[in-house]
């Protein structure tokens, strides 16, 4: 695996918010690597018998990451002949939960995000 | 054994004029840029209609509120 890194060009950028292991990289990298958790509980009536607040007690955090298994091997070779992005303006309002906004080129990116919410209100409607 | 496939890609110029994004969350991303490999795991699990989003939780309505509203004297 063999790619041309190309040369970026940004004049503005505006990012109002970065959280919960968000990256904003500008410039090259070579390798990434981000884990995000969360759980936010909210519960009108409170439940302090379950162990509720643990990530252990959901499945959902345990689960095993599936891997694409390699079917067929394949040679890839990028080039090119006129090396320029040229961007004018990027304007994210926000970047959470272990994702990334990168100017420029970069290696193996690898990103993990279980968020759960549990949002739960006593018997009542919300409309 | 399968006969490897050769993939040979030819990169032109790129020019945009301007991106403008929301957000980018839950393990997403935006590049822009070369990049070799992606490995990119997102899992949410609460059904999403139980989701708020917003700075102030709907909060349900007291019995009083709703009695008044039900017989407008």
């Amino acid at each position: 695996m063999s790619i041309q890194c190309r040369n970026t060009t940004l004049l503005r950028l505006f990012v109002n918010t970065v959280s919960s292991s968000g990256i904003v990289q500008l410039g090259d990298v070579s390798e990434t690597s981000q884990r995000s958790k969360a759980l936010a509980i909210q519960r009108a009536i409170a439940n302090y018998e379950e162990d509720e607040f643990h990530f252990a007690s959901y499945e959902l955090y345990y689960l095993p990451k599936k891997t694409l298994q390699p079917c067929v091997p394949v040679n890839f070779q990028s080039c090119a002949p006129l090396p320029n992005i040229n961007i004018g303006f990027v304007r994210a309002v926000g970047v959470s939960a272990s994702s990334i906004l990168r100017v420029g080129c970069g290696g193996p990116l690898r990103a993990e995000s279980r968020i759960k919410h549990i949002r739960q209100f006593n018997n009542r409607v919300i409309s | 054994m399968t006969t490897p496939i050769n993939l040979n890609v030819t990169n032109g110029p790129v020019s945009v004029g301007s991106i403008c994004i929301l957000g980018v969350s839950s393990s997403s991303s935006l590049l822009i840029g070369d990049t070799e490999s992606l490995t990119l795991y997102s899992y949410f699990d609460t059904p999403p209609e139980s989701v708020i989003v917003g700075n102030l939780a709907p909060l349900p309505l007291l019995e009083e509120e709703e009695s008044e509203e039900q017989s407008p004297t």
